[in-house]
């Protein structure tokens, strides 16, 4: 926290109004109460980002959704799954059984430590004939509990949850976060951290297992000024303060490409 | 029972039958030589132990256990405490030394989690040492029986804690000892993993209360704040447990911390052996009277002394220089005299591997070890059974701390000894003449401020980032809160919605906010001859002060010769060094004015405020033989500058005050020292800070003249020489009438003398060239000059 000027002058007013007989205390009885932020230029998200209000049982969120189809050109057989090459794959094995359809993808942006909001729950499934991205926002932090809520609701519906490093990141987050809220989430009961089977499979064919290394040697895609992760917290906190979507819009794609690539290496995986 | 050492000598070989250590020290009294030394004998009756009955006898298991480790009895301050908690009460326990205070919390801890599986408590010391210390004596207890062992499951959870561990306990412990930096940095910030644990939660114990003062206390006040409210977001409840040593206001202090009505539990049934409490002032050199025999030196020779007539003695000293010294004089001393003995005894200091220390104390305990000279790190916590003697060399810088020491000394209802051997400097010297002030008051009051503007803004982003604020909250952070909550918003820290306010930046506060002044950077020390194995540690700071480049380290009473110190890492080389000298740092301390930011007339004066920047530096070495104390070298040294920034008011007397005093054939200069001392103890009184928690000194190279300047010692400043500088003539009448009130003759520790000492530099006190108390007259004309009629 850093004691600029006017902090410490507004501290420095309150010890000294502590012991002044004399003086009426400089303080508030209330909390100042706001609405859920306007933006400032009257220009939100839904700008940019088609999608809508969504509500649920703890408040309104607002959900992007968008299908692949509309930002990439279908590939064949892009959803079909076949028998994992490596016989070793057992869990994978049953997943392409079942079929991309009982599939959930999912991945978080959040305030970075461990007790900061989760902002924005990027999902993606199959729907027969597509896929569909649905990216859950939470405008400001009050809006949290409707972004688990959301979750909670969406995950019904799938067998497995496909996550990249969810084992020790996301999904202890998530379950984190909906404790300090209490929203229950009844996680799928299968999750494949897709990390593992692509160490398992590329290590040592590739200089690191990460999500864009696997990204360019497996999709063959390079991103082009892409958000670096560090950055997505601030830029959060800052649409809060200020509602100006502009800068927020990238981590909305980064989000977005994380979980098409992990579509593919799905693929990839089960080929 | 205080007599005048002369007749006492005379009169005395009655009253000291029944203990031959007592009997031993009368006659090493009377030798011709140590004439005129002992200064005040006070003898401190025996007391019987005191016990009684619970209502519901203790469970089987636990009465089990007790029995196998020879207590068949509760103390009457246990069975109350144990009462208490059982009736729900929230519990603070005020007892000596080695009067099992810890069993006040084990036993209705272990109780409950015997009878409710899910149970949780957490157990918070002020130190990580303590922590491991009480999992030990708690492991030792619990073996007493299987049922014991297999219901409660401890373990220490704090930054040295493995991650893998850290898994462990989260989710299956039911008893954790921790300390209160860990709970605000790590383990509150990351409560969503702590909800099994904090939704059972039944008891919360601080032991050693009283060590929570000051700033540090506030903040820690302010971290149990932080707690409850985690707590009860998950549907917890709990009670307090508190153990504190004897201070004036036990009570209050503890209903300060916790924010609950306490109830305070003081009647200490602990049996007393009779102890004789003897003032041991080194006689004069000669008859120039100028300079006294070494302090050091007649502390280790009544160590020896004692240990020779079959007694098992703790030595205290005040830095760890003067521990090793002291070890490595008495080992040569008992090696010439008792050669069998001179094994038997060991230094001991914090900087120690906790393995050593461990051995040490358990050594100590079985009586394998007959003797140890140790700092202050002996004084708190650690079971190591009573001793029959204790020698304080050098007044420790509290009463509690003193009476702690004395404590340590004592069988189950044996007479003990303890002697007090003091420095030839002021505030020793001063006790060795009034020993009335030393046993006729009361201990200090420890006082927090948990309201402090600048603490609790700290603290309340700390708290925002983990659960929203909401008007709620106001009824556990105070009636500041909602003003304190506008200014974090106004600075874009937090943003409220709805009524409730989150944390709104990328950065984690906790990460930036300090529970205590000092950080808690550690140098690790190695020996180079032993393939780089550690052999010790040490505190960032005092780091520069014992193992700077070619300085001579004592380790265990051994010379080691310090061949690099590397500020990067963070780690000192040193190597084994057969030498007859050791080394003293030659410190350097000056406070500069970084920005005024406000003056005001007062009463003559320029008085202004702003920020100032004091720092300290090694700039050379001394070295020092041994025994002789003669400096045989000085070498100047490249060290870095360490630096507070922070706030204070200053001011330099102007010609009018200065001929005040000098008119009337006053130092001017010294009577400034006397109302520094005075400002700083009023000014600590009138803002709710320790007096540790203020600086002062007397500096000409900012304003060309002597200028008085106070300042907070924390970065950045807490306000209190805020409120100073504000206060000034509330401070001074303050400062007159308790100069007035006091009874000294011409000054003393109350009044113009320093009453509390800064933590002990890493010196050798024997040399230290005590400067006299200040004035009382000088002081007071200064201050009637400003505040006439007052």
């Amino acid at each position: 926290m850093n004691a600029a000027g006017s902090l410490r002058e507004r501290l420095a007013l309150l010890a000294r109004s502590r012991r002044s007989a004399f003086a009426s205390p400089a303080v508030a009885t209330e909390l100042l109460s706001e609405g859920p932020l306007r933006p400032a230029r009257g220009v939100g998200v839904e700008e940019f980002l088609p999608g809508g209000e969504h509500a649920t049982a703890r408040g309104t969120i607002y959900v992007h959704e968008r299908l692949r189809s509309e930002i990439e050109r279908p590939r064949p057989g892009w959803g079909s799954l076949s028998t994992p090459q490596n016989e070793a794959e057992e869990e994978l094995a049953e997943l392409a059984a079942r079929g991309l359809g009982s599939v959930l993808f999912l991945d978080l942006e959040t305030g970075g430590f461990a007790s900061s909001p989760v902002f924005l729950a990027g999902t993606m499934h199959w729907n027969g004939c597509d896929f569909v991205i649905r990216q859950y926002f939470a405008r400001h932090y009050g809006e949290e509990a409707a972004l688990l809520a959301a979750l909670a609701e969406e995950t019904r519906g799938f067998r497995y949850l496909v996550t990249f490093n969810g084992k020790s990141y996301d999904v202890p987050f998530l379950a984190g976060r909906a404790v300090v809220h209490r929203v229950a989430i009844d996680f799928p009961a299968g999750h494949i951290d897709l990390l593992h089977p692509a160490r398992r499979r590329w290590k040592g064919v590739l200089p690191n297992c990460r999500l864009q290394t696997l990204e360019l040697h497996v999709c063959r895609r390079r991103r082009v000024g892409d958000v670096p992760s560090e950055e997505v917290p601030g830029l959060y906190h800052d649409f809060v303060h200020r509602g100006d979507p502009y800068r927020l819009i990238p981590v909305f794609h980064h989000n977005m490409m994380d979980v098409i690539t992990m579509g593919e290496i799905l693929r990839a995986l089960c080929a | 029972m205080q007599g005048r050492p002369a007749q006492f000598l005379e009169r005395g070989s009655a009253e000291v039958t029944g203990s031959p250590l007592a009997t031993w020290l009368l006659e090493f009294a009377q030798r011709s030589e140590n004439r005129g030394a002992l200064v005040h004998w006070e003898r401190l009756p025996a007391r019987p132990a005191r016990t009684g009955d619970l209502a519901e006898p203790l469970a089987p298991p636990l009465a089990g256990a007790l029995a196998g480790r020879g207590i068949h009895h509760l103390y009457t301050h246990q069975v109350q405490a144990v009462e208490a908690l059982r009736g729900g009460f929230d519990t603070v326990v005020v007892t000596g030394t080695a009067s099992g205070k810890s069993l006040c919390y084990h036993l209705p801890v272990i109780e409950r989690l015997m009878d409710d599986p899910q149970a949780t408590a957490l157990y918070l010391f002020p130190t990580k040492a303590l922590a491991q210390d009480q999992l030990q004596s708690l492991s030792r207890l619990l073996q007493g029986h299987p049922d014991l062992a297999k219901r409660v499951a401890p373990g220490v959870y704090d930054g040295d804690t493995a991650s893998g561990t850290r898994r462990k306990l989260r989710d299956h412990a039911n008893l954790i000892l921790s300390n209160p930096d860990m709970l605000h940095q790590g383990i509150l910030p990351g409560h969503a993993r702590w909800g099994r644990f904090f939704r059972n939660l039944k008891f919360v114990v601080i032991d050693e209360m009283h060590t929570y003062r000051g700033i540090f206390g506030s903040h820690v006040a302010n971290v149990l704040r932080r707690l409850e409210r985690v707590v009860r977001h998950f549907g917890g409840e709990f009670r307090y447990v508190l153990c504190s040593a004897t201070i004036r206001n036990p009570g209050e202090l503890a209903e300060a911390l916790t924010g609950r009505d306490v109830r305070v539990v003081e009647d200490d049934g602990s049996p007393r052996g009779e102890k004789h409490f003897v003032f041991w002032n080194p006689p004069y050199l000669d008859d120039t009277k100028v300079e006294r025999r070494s302090s050091n030196g007649e502390g280790c020779t009544l160590f020896a002394g004692l240990l020779a007539a079959g007694g098992q003695a703790l030595a205290f000293t005040k830095s760890r220089v003067a521990a090793e010294l002291v070890y490595r004089y008495a080992r040569e001393r008992l090696e010439r005299t008792e050669p069998a003995l001179a094994e038997r005894i060991r230094p001991y200091r914090g900087g120690y591997l906790p393995e050593d220390r461990r051995e040490i104390e358990r050594a100590l305990f079985s009586g394998e070890l007959r003797g140890v000279v140790s700092t202050n790190a002996l004084e708190l916590g650690v079971d190591i059974g009573g001793l029959d003697a204790v020698v304080m060399i050098g007044a420790p810088p509290t009463l509690a701390s003193a009476w702690q020491q004395a404590g340590r000394a004592g069988r189950q209802g044996e007479p003990s000894v303890a002697i007090l051997v003091g420095y030839n400097e002021t505030v020793d010297q001063y006790l060795m003449r009034h020993p009335e002030w030393f046993f006729g008051r009361s201990p200090e009051a420890a006082v927090v401020d948990p309201d402090n503007p600048y603490i609790l803004a700290h603290q309340l982003a700390c708290a925002a980032y983990e659960l929203p604020l909401t008007a709620e909250d106001e009824r556990i952070f105070g009636p500041q809160t909602a003003a304190i909550l506008q200014a974090l918003e106004a600075e874009g820290e937090t943003r409220t919605i709805d009524g409730r306010s989150y944390w709104a930046r990328a950065e984690f506060p906790a990460a930036k906010v300090n529970l205590r002044t000092i950080s808690d950077n550690t140098y690790t020390i190695v020996d180079l001859t032993r393939q780089n194995a550690v052999i010790g540690n040490v505190d960032a700071i005092s780091a520069l002060e014992l193992v700077y480049p070619e300085a001579i380290y004592l380790h265990e009473g051994e010379t080691h010769f310090v061949r690099e110190l590397d500020l990067e890492q963070k780690v000192a080389y040193v190597e084994p060094r057969q030498v007859d000298y050791y080394t003293q740092p030659v410190l350097d301390t000056q406070i500069r004015v970084r920005e005024e930011h406000e003056r005001r007339e007062w009463r003559g004066e320029s008085v202004r405020y702003g920020e100032v920047t004091y720092t300290w530096q090694t700039l050379a070495m001394k070295k020092i033989r041994f025994h002789s104390l003669d400096a045989i070298g000085y070498h100047p040294l490249a060290l870095p500058r360490l630096t507070l920034e922070t706030t204070g008011f200053w001011f330099a007397p102007g010609e009018a005050a200065w001929g005040a005093a000098a008119r009337l054939g006053l130092n001017p200069v010294e009577g400034l020292s006397g109302v520094r001392n005075l400002f700083l103890t009023l000014l600590s009184i009138h803002t709710m800070c320790d007096p540790a928690d203020l600086g002062g000194m007397i500096d000409s190279s900012n304003l060309g003249r002597p200028a008085l300047f106070v300042f907070d010692r924390y970065p950045g400043g807490l306000g209190f020489s805020e409120q100073g500088y504000a206060r000034l003539d509330e401070i001074a009448r303050g400062a007159l009438e308790h100069l007035r009130a006091c009874e000294c003759d011409g000054g003393c520790p109350s009044c113009v003398g320093m009453p509390l000492l800064r933590p002990a530099q890493q010196q050798d006190p024997d040399l230290a060239h005590g400067r006299g108390i200040p004035g009382k007259e000088a002081a007071r004309v200064l201050l009637e000059h400003w505040v006439p009629g007052a």
